[in-house]
């Protein structure tokens, strides 16, 4: 009977130590504490206090001034925790939960770097000069150190192997990010998005939402950059190439402004040319500094995106 | 050469400085309660780039005439940092915060004093509170989830933003210095010295900044800019110091992202100026920050760095 009530005393002080360190948002149950790493598994790296759990609007508590675009790519939940080592360096990690798959690869290919090299970890994973990305699942899971020392970089990699694990769950990356073409296309320069914030991070085309972009991607290339952004319908992305051939031709910061058809051609402030087409359900945009080079890629981007579909809709 | 106003907007501004006087004085930095106006020997912007950023601070300050140019003897100083998270280039350094409340108390400071809402752990965990104990200052905190501890603040130039929630403490104080670290900012590209006084705002309004729903308003991404932007008319720093050593060009306002090492101290009273400025350090411009052009429209400085002298010097 005595065992009994401690078992029960336990449960019961563990659940409160577990509730005290959330956020108060009582509308979904807390599910995500167990993918936090067993002790065993991070080793000589050690949990340094509580973890913190944050959902709705309470991530503005923890991302004070930037959590719209975790929004954006729709957010579930996000747990912040710290791990220290002997010597005394820290690790602070983050994992935000999405709503599926595709959302949670948004935000990774949102929020990672372009300096590091990828590393084999849960689906994607991309270690920069002090902190690291991975995507697996509806997860995205962020460890930063302090420093660049192997040290730090080991413990990285080994916390989000053990976090990566734990989600018992795969990605697959969205079909659109396939429309872009493979050659030349950057490592790690992929962008998917899920609106127009997203978007505007990656250009700013102007300063309202004149794409109404619910899905697109976005790719570097040596020469150019290619956006696809994708709509419900022919209808829907004709509509919003012409409400965005409108707002560009007024903003004094384009020139040069010609339109052939459903292609609509631009130049920016800087001298990067803008090849802008509507076809199908998309918007194709390319832009670069070559006025040649750019409708050259249009034509090439236009083309894959053509064959892919007719594939698909062989199969 | 003299900026014309219009008797609309003469009767606002009257009707503002009133509005502001009746609740303690927003107007705090250009027009001290000890009655000595600050008036900076040097009013363009001073920039200094070097390894020790403590000197860097000194020097910068020490370019616009020196802290007592802003800081009347027997005054009381706050100091709006950014603690935001100890993300390597997410916070304001301890060594810049060092430098300035040294100053503040050279000058003859009765009290200087950090205000914050952001908790203890965040000040903790960046190395600012050690700052504070060594040079003797206070830090204040207003709980952002209790209403009682903000007042309204009417904003009769505001376009999107007719209200503002300000901390009470902020009213406690003569002078107010602004020292954000300037670095990116999902949500609109860049955050400096503006973007910085939403730390005095309270969660719930800086939340109405933030739309949650990108996707019904096209005009959402102007939103924030708008809202920072009509803040800064009912708030004016007296002295801007801005960290632009080491920052976080991707990924802001939280991190990790990629990071930049300018090595710079930027100080003055523009706060425009010093956003077109700053915004500079890693390839953007002004007239592309949605929210300085708002500034501007405001009045509320000069965004053409042409018309501002800038001296910048390395030590």
């Amino acid at each position: 009977m005595k065992s009994l009530i401690f078992i029960c005393l336990t449960f019961v002080l563990s659940a409160v130590c577990v509730m005290s360190s959330c956020e108060k948002e009582p509308a979904e149950p807390v599910v995500s504490l167990p993918i936090l790493p067993d002790s065993e598994a991070i080793a000589p790296w050690k949990p340094a206090g509580d973890p913190n759990i944050y959902r709705g609007e309470a991530l503005y508590d923890f991302i004070d001034g930037g959590a719209e675009i975790v929004h954006e790519y729709g957010f579930r939940q996000a747990i912040s925790h710290s791990y220290e080592n002997d010597a005394g360096k820290g690790i602070n990690l983050e994992v935000y939960i999405m709503e599926d798959p595709a959302s949670a690869y948004g935000l990774y290919t949102f929020r990672t770097g372009k300096n590091g090299h990828s590393v084999e970890i849960g689906d994607e994973a991309f270690l920069e000069s002090y902190y690291m990305n991975v995507w697996k699942g509806s997860h995205v899971i962020t460890l930063i150190g302090f420093d660049s020392d192997a040290e730090t970089m080991a413990g990285l990699q080994s916390i989000a192997r053990a976090l990566a694990d734990k989600v018992d769950e795969q990605g697959k990356r969205p079909s659109l990010v396939d429309f872009l073409i493979e050659t030349g296309l950057r490592p790690n320069r992929i962008t998917y998005l899920r609106g127009p914030l997203a978007l505007f991070n990656r250009y700013a085309f102007d300063t309202n939402d004149i794409f109404g972009v619910e899905e697109g991607v976005a790719g570097d290339y040596d020469t150019h950059r290619a956006f696809i952004l994708a709509y419900e319908s022919e209808s829907e992305g004709r509509s919003r190439f012409q409400t965005a051939v409108t707002h560009l031709q007024k903003n004094p910061k384009y020139a040069d402004a010609r339109i052939e058809g459903n292609i609509f051609h631009i130049r920016d402030g800087r001298g990067i040319n803008l090849n802008i087409e509507s076809f199908d359900r998309f918007i194709l945009i390319v832009m670069g500094e070559d006025p040649v080079e750019v409708p050259d890629q249009r034509v090439k981007q236009k083309q894959r995106i053509l064959r892919l579909i007719e594939e698909e809709m062989k199969k | 050469m003299a900026r014309q106003i219009s008797r609309r907007k003469f009767f606002k501004t009257s009707a503002a400085i009133g509005a502001s006087t009746m609740v303690g004085g927003p107007f705090l930095g250009s027009c001290s309660k000890t009655g000595k106006p600050a008036r900076a020997a040097f009013e363009g912007i001073s920039v200094i780039q070097g390894e020790d950023y403590f000197k860097n601070t000194l020097e910068a300050v020490g370019q616009l005439g020196g802290m007592e140019c802003f800081v009347p003897k027997g005054a009381r100083v706050a100091i709006l940092a950014n603690p935001q998270r100890n993300n390597p280039g997410a916070f304001t350094k301890p060594q810049i915060l060092k430098a300035a409340i040294r100053m503040c108390k050279e000058a003859g400071a009765r009290e200087v004093a950090c205000i914050s809402q952001l908790p203890d752990q965040n000040w903790e965990g960046c190395g600012l509170k050690a700052v504070l104990s060594e040079e003797g200052a206070s830090l204040l905190f207003a709980d952002r989830s209790d209403a009682s501890q903000f007042r309204t603040v009417p904003i009769p130039d505001g376009v999107a933003l007719k209200e503002a929630q300000i901390m009470n403490v902020f009213y406690d104080y003569d002078v107010f210095i602004d020292m954000p670290i300037t670095k990116d900012h999902a949500g609109n590209k860049f955050t400096g010295t503006m973007k910085n006084l939403m730390g005095l705002n309270s969660g719930p309004s800086n939340r109405t900044f933030h739309k949650q729903n990108w996707r019904t308003d096209i005009n959402a991404i102007e939103h924030l800019d708008q809202c920072i932007a009509d803040l800064n008319t009912v708030i004016k720093p007296g002295l801007c110091i801005v960290d632009a050593t080491e920052f976080i060009t991707t990924n802001g306002p939280f991190g990790p992202g990629d990071i930049i090492k300018p090595k710079q101290v930027i100080a003055g009273t523009d706060r425009v100026a010093i956003d077109a400025y700053c915004c500079t350090l890693w390839g953007l411009e002004a007239k592309d920050i949605i929210m300085i052009n708002k500034a501007q429209e405001h009045g509320l400085g000069e965004m053409d760095l042409s018309k501002t002298e800038i001296r910048k010097q390395s030590i």
